[in-house]
């Protein structure tokens, strides 16, 4: 993952404010209806709008290696699935195609922890003890905060932090403070009730943040995604 | 959840704005008496922070274009056309290389299979065509003679044939062919008795003497035609071929040649189109064929570089067979098309 990974302009994910859904929505439903009737250029405009959300979630709870093809696969999925869905109450096609982004990060999590367990351990994974886990690299004294800000590594180091999450963790930070989905949203996609979004959106911020604190003191070293991702499935396997 | 998860989760809230006015209070009343509150909360706005604050990922060039080109083979009308598509052009050409063949063999097997008719005459002797009606037993049993079993007509030659007419046989001579006019059926079935050997049967020939009424006789055997020599002295073998002997048991025996002068002569018009056509179609099947012998080879490799996406010049010209080669299609794969084969169908989904 380079810097070129992510965009210098201002430009942020699609916030999801009220007045805003509701009138994306109207527009969505024609596209979708007209979609299912068999436009494919109603559905490339679908893609249009929702393509870099998609793959901003899919690079975020699954790191950027295969989120390109995992963002195609997700939208082939909601394409073969979209004659199923129906426009009715808050359901909104966003939401439902964001959960099955979601679903299928959550998966694609799920088969690299089965393939990590084939494979054995990473050199470069950390060690765990009783008292946590311990970088087998030894620390960068030279990343003091003012240093890392100025790096576009800091958007890597975020990343990283945030894959050795749970998934279901690393979804809520994902879609709340990453993509900045409003909580009905995140709820929404996530299938569960409002006060459960929160209280595991306070987990994963409480979490990330003593991660994040280790990282700045550094107490913890990322050695790129592999070794990020490898400690976050061993959390897969004990949320399982 | 421990009374620190519940502190994390009101800090949470209130960094996000969704606390009730009261709840808000309370947070500030608090952050401002705690410092190990206040440590946690700038702990959780920091992190927070440094999350909201990342950029979103720059999308790979070519993704949006990729999902939609998918999304329209996934939408067109034909199922998986995606699947398909990459076989359109081969099974186009395969579809116009059978018809191409139909066209060849169809004529070609129609031909054959007239010349292996027993019944129908031989295509090199158009007159023999034109004379078919007289050949045709059918009409025979289909009037028959007041007496049956009996001797229709008797050939002139056949000298030994009243013995078994009388017994019983009944016979039907095939005429020699010559292009003739049309002899009399009526006479033929209504002679009474077997003429005598050198005479023609002209009693027989008279239309007068035909009854009005056909009258119901007995069925007769399965009729056989034979070749009678006629009193012109042609040959039966030079007349065309002989398909029973005269002297098989059940015989239906025609008359021999006779005209009726005012009889209209039958005109060979359909039979010569017939030849036309089947002559035209064996002319251009062997055009076709030889065309086809000559572009195999090379239409074969091009068509497996389309299907493989390989380049011809990886794949070698196809060899050539041995044209007698038991079951060749004129051409076999060389091991690198066969590879390319096999590499294209490992990649379909």
């Amino acid at each position: 993952m380079g810097t070129e990974a992510f965009v210098d302009s201002e430009e942020l994910p699609v916030k999801a404010g009220s007045a805003d859904r509701s009138g994306g929505d109207r527009a969505d439903q024609a596209l979708v209806e007209s979609a299912k009737a068999g436009d494919a250029e109603a559905f490339g405009k679908l893609a249009e709008r929702y393509h870099s959300n998609v793959y901003g979630i899919v690079y975020r709870m699954c790191g950027g290696d295969d989120a390109a093809d995992l963002t195609q696969e997700i939208f082939l999925r909601a394409l073969k699935a979209l004659r199923k869905f129906q426009f009715h109450g808050d359901a909104s096609f966003r939401t439902w195609l964001y959960r099955i982004a979601v679903n299928a990060c959550i998966n694609e999590l799920r088969r690299r922890k089965r393939r990590a367990d084939v494979e054995g351990p990473s050199l470069d994974e950390d060690i765990q003890t009783d008292d946590g886990s311990v970088s087998r690299s030894v620390p960068d004294e030279t990343r003091s905060p003012h240093v890392l800000a100025e790096r576009a590594e800091v958007q890597r180091a975020v990343h990283a932090v945030v894959a050795m999450l749970s998934p279901k963790h690393r979804a809520a930070l994902t879609l709340v403070d990453l993509q900045q989905l409003d909580y009905e949203e995140a709820a929404a996609t996530l299938e569960c009730p409002l006060g459960t979004l929160k209280s595991r959106l306070a987990r994963a911020r409480k979490q990330f943040a003593e991660k994040w604190q280790q990282y700045q003191d550094g107490k913890l070293t990322l050695d790129g995604t592999v070794g990020a991702r490898i400690v976050a499935d061993e959390e897969i396997g004990r949320a399982r | 959840m421990s009374h620190e998860g519940a502190e994390f989760e009101q800090l949470s809230a209130f960094l996000d704005g969704r606390l009730s006015p009261d709840e808000a209070r309370a947070v500030q009343e608090r952050l401002e008496e705690s410092e190990q509150y206040r440590e946690l909360h700038d702990q959780l706005a920091s992190a927070r922070s440094v999350l909201r604050s990342t950029r979103p990922p720059a999308v790979p060039e070519g993704l949006l274009e990729d999902i939609k080109r998918e999304a329209e083979t996934h939408m067109q009308p034909s199922g998986s056309p995606g699947i398909w598509a990459r076989w359109r052009v081969p099974v186009g050409a395969i579809a116009a290389a059978a018809a191409v063949l139909l066209a060849v063999f169809s004529p070609w097997q129609a031909l054959h299979e007239d010349e292996d008719c027993e019944i129908c005459p031989p295509t090199s002797q158009p007159a023999a065509v034109a004379e078919a009606p007289m050949e045709e037993p059918q009409p025979a049993v289909d009037e028959p003679a007041e007496t049956a079993p009996v001797a229709v007509a008797q050939a002139p030659e056949s000298e030994t044939e009243p013995a078994a007419a009388s017994a019983g046989e009944t016979q039907i001579a095939a005429r020699p062919a010559t292009p003739a006019t049309r002899a009399s059926r009526p006479a033929a079935t209504a002679a009474p008795a077997p003429e005598p050997a050198g005479e023609p049967a002209e009693p027989a020939a008279q239309p007068d003497e035909t009854p009005e009424e056909p009258v119901e006789s007995e069925p007769l055997p399965e009729p056989q035609i034979a070749a009678v020599p006629s009193s012109t002295g042609v040959s039966a073998a030079s007349a065309g071929p002989v398909l029973s002997e005269p002297s098989q048991p059940t015989v239906l025996a025609r008359a021999p040649r006779t005209t009726i002068d005012d009889e209209p002569t039958l005109e060979p018009v359909v039979p010569d189109a017939l030849e036309t056509e089947m002559a035209t179609g064996v002319v251009a099947g062997m055009v076709l064929d030889q065309f086809i012998a000559e572009h195999m080879v090379e239409s074969s490799a091009t068509m497996l570089s389309v299907v493989t996406d390989t380049p011809t010049s990886e794949l070698g010209p196809a060899i050539a067979d041995e044209d007698d080669e038991a079951g060749s299609f004129g051409f076999s794969f060389t091991d690198a098309m066969r590879r390319a084969l096999t590499e294209s169908e490992n990649q379909l989904p």
